[in-house]
């Protein structure tokens, strides 16, 4: 039982990231291209993931995927276009310095939101994990 | 609580960071923009799949087939013109841009500062001044309607092509990174980039270094070292006779040329020649040297390798009537090299003397001109440099004499003059080429070939074989200098001129019909390398002819393999054995006796001497010569010929030594140290600079590379292509161009393509190209073919035939 429902626990944590990064991913296409506007989807995605969490492992786990989503997207688009996945992935700054921008925007996003919502809705003091209730209301 | 607040304001501050940190700079800016950054362009770029073309009159097809190569179907001429500008600005939009730019002094519009030197040198060119004219002579005379309606054409492809980027994010990466968008496209720029290769193939400081070895050493080295002569080196033609003669002659005494001022001015622009040109191999055989009695023709030019390739394959399929393929010059509306169902052609560069320098006497800012002051005119070039959102606009004087620019700097002051000046039409033969239907259609549009002079070389399917160096070789007013070893010495354009007597003068062109040829010689085949034209002639043409080791070594193959099939061809094609190590090795046995030497360098040394001169990746021997030849030639030659470029000898002239030495006497051997003393050393420190850098003596791939960079290459590295070992040498038929300094060698020049034409009824053509027909870095035909061609493999196309259809673009007419 204990391991079903670990295994429950990691898809849902897996889905809420994947989630998100396809949020991420729209919000992208939606976008005009313009700075600073292109830093807000990591952003709004890694705050989904936040909002979303239960507890402080969820979104330390689905944060990340939510900022590496686009690019593995991206990678998938390229293959199936016939363009080299390989040159993608050797582009140095042009794709990783993206990618780590990403990656550490949405874990922070993640973290403000889960943390404030900690903060303002009350919670645990030392685990600083949401309040039992909120999470209870989100079902 | 305690914990949590802190934990909000590190995210906050790291957040706001990172939103901030783009502001710090505007490549930043550009490349954290993680979808609509440079990443996505190429997206749109490859599965572009219909496009509205301005112009166009009827619909156009074009297929990509698996090599990442086009095939243009159209109805008529002016569509496939129009559809070749649109994929030539899809596939290399920037690589066009930096050409014309390049071409015209204009780099510094978009490279800003670093670029400003470069600029002015090419404004004092004046090839943007060129090209205008040209355009302005072909658009306005009737006889070139067609022409002038081609590369219009061609220029509406490459704007819709544009528009259609500018509107929809389709610009190339290039673009992104440099935060530039391009300008529409002109006439004028497709004749800029034909100019910029005109001008990298035969201009020449070659008149002034001459100048600079005769004020220190006199008229006689010319006579001593053969420099005008050239007997070592092998004419491509025995002789060829005409009635031709040099015109009266003048008489001077030599003058002090004083030519190092100059000389600095114009030495910066040498390494803008080495991105064209460096040498080419073609040759023709008949039926009657090849295995099914069909002609065969090859040609792979040496040029620099750049990611991507300077060459751009295409197949071209026009109505019911023309199939054609060959290799285009992006931004140019034509097959500059390549084959149609009825004729294939190739060029090697002649190399004559095209460019000539004048002095005069002054009188302020006055000058004599044939016995007549005249005044200078200035134009004042203005030259836009990029700094920050803006441009700056730097006023660049240009002095024109009657003659040309005036080259001043470092109280030196000389007037150039080279055939490319003017307007000329070398693109109307071109494209007359790709519609010939047989070699007496191309000798025809070749009398329009005007610079830089080429050897032209082709067949027809009748059978016909054609040799023909088509260009404008300007005869000139000669002066005799005086005697030099009993020989009288006429100037006829190797050395600068005074201008203000008169002398050297052009007074025309060698008449088409008396520059050398030869159709269906009785050798069955015809082959060049940039060697010598013609043993005996006439007229004056040159004497910088490229060493005949590559060219001998072809003639070698072809005559010891006839009667040749395609599969003998590619051999001879992408032979690695160097006649040039076989003729030095052979010479330094005959000098330096490997029992007079200690070990490692006996060993090292001996297995020199036992080499079979083949130079391959695996040869631990090719590292010993090639270092050992360098040494020795700057050793011999670096004292005469102080700041000339240690090249400006080639291995003829060392060569030429040696054998002196060896026979006992010869009149070079007054200018060079001891040769024996010279090779001894240029052997030991070959050794020890090899173990040294290796700890044992190395492959010759590990020392020679292919490290193929894009223009943007040392700053964005993931531009450039992956890195080969190398092979070949200076001399082999694959050739490998690389510097003069310690090795690790990079490869910076070698065939910039190979192709192999049979006239055997098909339309087929074996090829391989150093990269990828994209310029799309994220094209899966980047860098395809790099691999095939460094393995000295092939690939089969063939115009008769249908494509396999990887992905197909429809171009469509406005409205």
């Amino acid at each position: 039982m204990a391991r079903a429902e670990w295994l429950r626990s990691l898809l849902r944590r897996i889905g809420i990231g994947f989630l998100a990064g396809i949020v991420t991913i729209l919000l992208y296409m939606a976008l005009p291209t313009a700075y600073p506007l292109y830093m807000l989807p990591p952003i709004l995605g890694g705050g989904i993931v936040g909002y979303l969490s239960r507890d402080e492992l969820d979104w330390i786990l689905a944060a990340p995927l939510s900022g590496v989503t686009p690019f593995l997207w991206l990678a998938l688009l390229y293959d199936s276009l016939g363009l080299s996945v390989g040159r993608l992935l050797s582009t140095g700054l042009v794709l990783y310095l993206p990618l780590i921008i990403s990656l550490i925007s949405s874990v922070a996003a993640a973290n403000v939101i889960y943390v404030s919502r900690h903060i303002f809705m009350g919670g645990s003091d030392e685990e600083g994990g949401p309040a039992e209730g909120a999470v209870a209301e989100e079902g | 609580m305690r914990m949590a607040r802190p934990r909000l304001v590190l995210s906050v501050v790291i957040l706001i960071l990172i939103i901030l940190l783009p502001t710090q700079s505007p490549l930043l800016e550009r490349i954290m923009n993680p979808l609509n950054g440079p990443l996505t362009s190429f997206i749109g770029i490859e599965t572009l799949d219909r496009a509205v073309v301005r112009g166009l009159r009827g619909d156009v097809k074009i297929v990509y087939d698996e090599l990442g190569i086009p095939w243009i179907y159209a109805e008529d001429r002016l569509d496939a013109a129009r559809a070749l500008g649109f994929i030539h600005a899809r596939d290399r939009l920037f690589q066009m841009d930096l050409m014309r730019r390049l071409a015209q002094g204009r780099l510094s519009e978009l490279l800003g500062e670093a670029t400003l030197e470069s600029d002015k040198r090419f404004r004092l060119m004046g090839l943007h001044i060129a090209s205008r004219e040209t355009w302005e002579y072909i658009r306005d005379n009737p006889e070139y309607g067609l022409e002038a309606s081609v590369l219009e054409a061609y220029t509406e492809g490459v704007n819709s092509y544009i528009e259609l980027a500018l509107a929809r994010g389709l610009l190339p990466t290039e673009y992104r990174l440099l935060d530039a968008e391009p300008e529409p496209w002109t006439p004028v720029d497709s004749l800029s980039i034909g100019k910029f290769m005109a001008w990298s193939l035969s201009w020449s400081m070659e008149d002034l270094y001459l100048a600079d070895l005769v004020d220190r050493y006199g008229l006689e080295i010319l006579v001593d070292l053969d420099i005008l002569g050239r007997r070592l080196n092998t004419p491509i033609l025995e002789k060829f006779d005409v009635e031709g003669t040099g015109g009266e002659i003048l008489s001077s005494n030599t003058p002090s040329y004083n030519v190092s001022g100059v000389v600095g001015l114009l030495s910066g622009l040498d390494m803008y020649r080495g991105i064209i040109g460096i040498g080419s191999n073609n040759w023709v055989v008949s039926g009657s040297l090849t295995v099914d009695g069909k002609p065969i023709v090859a040609n792979d030019p040496h040029l620099a390798l750049t990611a991507p390739p300077i060459w751009y394959v295409v197949v071209m399929r026009i109505g019911d009537e023309w199939s054609l393929t060959g290799f285009t010059l992006p931004g140019t509306p034509v097959i500059l090299l390549g084959r149609n169902q009825y004729v294939a052609w190739g060029f090697t560069n002649v190399g004559p003397d095209v460019t000539d320098y004048y002095f005069f006497k002054w009188r302020g800012d006055e000058y004599l001109f044939n016995a007549e002051w005249l005044p200078l005119e200035r134009r004042v070039e203005e030259i836009r440099v990029r700094e920050g959102d803006g441009y700056r606009v730097v006023e660049y004087p240009v002095n024109m004499t009657v003659l040309g620019p005036l080259m001043e700097h470092g109280g030196t002051r000389y007037a150039m003059v080279w055939t490319g000046s003017g307007v000329t039409l070398e693109l109307v033969a071109v494209y007359r080429y790709n519609f010939a239907r047989s070699i007496w259609d191309l000798i025809e549009a070749a009398r329009y070939f005007h610079v830089a002079p080429q050897n032209l070389v082709a067949a027809d399917v009748e059978g016909n074989i054609l040799y023909y160096p088509a260009g404008k070789y300007p005869l000139r007013r000669p002066v005799s200098l005086g005697m030099a070893r009993g020989i009288e010495i006429v100037n006829h354009g190797f050395l600068p001129f005074n201008a203000s007597r008169g002398e050297g003068l052009w007074t025309g062109y060698i008449p088409f019909e008396e520059i050398p040829h030869a159709v269906n010689p009785e050798e069955g085949y015809i082959a060049t390398a940039n060697n010598k034209v013609v043993g005996s002639y006439p007229y004056y043409l040159g004497w910088s002819w490229s060493d005949r080791y590559r060219y001998e070594r072809i003639v070698q193959l072809i005559e010891s393999l006839k009667p040749l099939d395609i599969e003998d061809v590619m051999r001879i094609q992408v032979d690695r054995v160097s006649l040039a190590a076989e003729v030095f090795t052979q010479l330094f046995g005959e000098i330096l006796d490997p029992e007079e030497l200690p070990e490692p360098y006996r060993s090292a040394y001996n297995s020199l001497l036992e080499w079979d001169h083949e130079m391959d990746p695996d040869s631990s021997e090719a590292p010993i010569y090639v270092l050992t030849l360098i040494n020795l030639h700057k050793k011999l030659w670096g004292d005469v010929l102080r700041d000339i470029p240690i090249n400006f000898f080639s291995a003829e002239w060392t060569e030429m030594v040696l054998r002196q030495y060896i026979a006992g006497e010869g009149s070079g051997l007054a200018y060079v140290p001891d040769p024996r003393g010279a090779l001894e050393s240029a052997l030991r420190e070959a050794v020890d600079r090899l173990l040294e850098q290796y700890g044992e003596l190395p492959r010759w791939g590990e020392v020679i590379r292919y490290e193929i960079r894009h223009p943007l290459g040392d700053v964005v590295q993931w531009l450039n292509y992956r890195v080969y070992p190398g092979q070949g040498g200076l001399f082999t038929v694959f050739v490998s161009g690389h510097g003069f300094g310690d090795p690790p060698y990079r490869i910076s020049a070698s065939q910039s393509m190979r192709a192999i034409y049979p006239l055997d009824g098909s339309v087929k053509m074996y090829f391989a190209l150093p990269g990828g027909n994209s310029g799309n870095p994220f094209s899966p035909h980047y860098e395809d073919l790099l691999p095939g061609y460094v393995d000295r493999e092939f690939k089969a196309l063939d115009a008769g035939r249908e494509p396999r259809e990887v992905r197909s673009l429809w171009l469509e007419p406005s409205g």
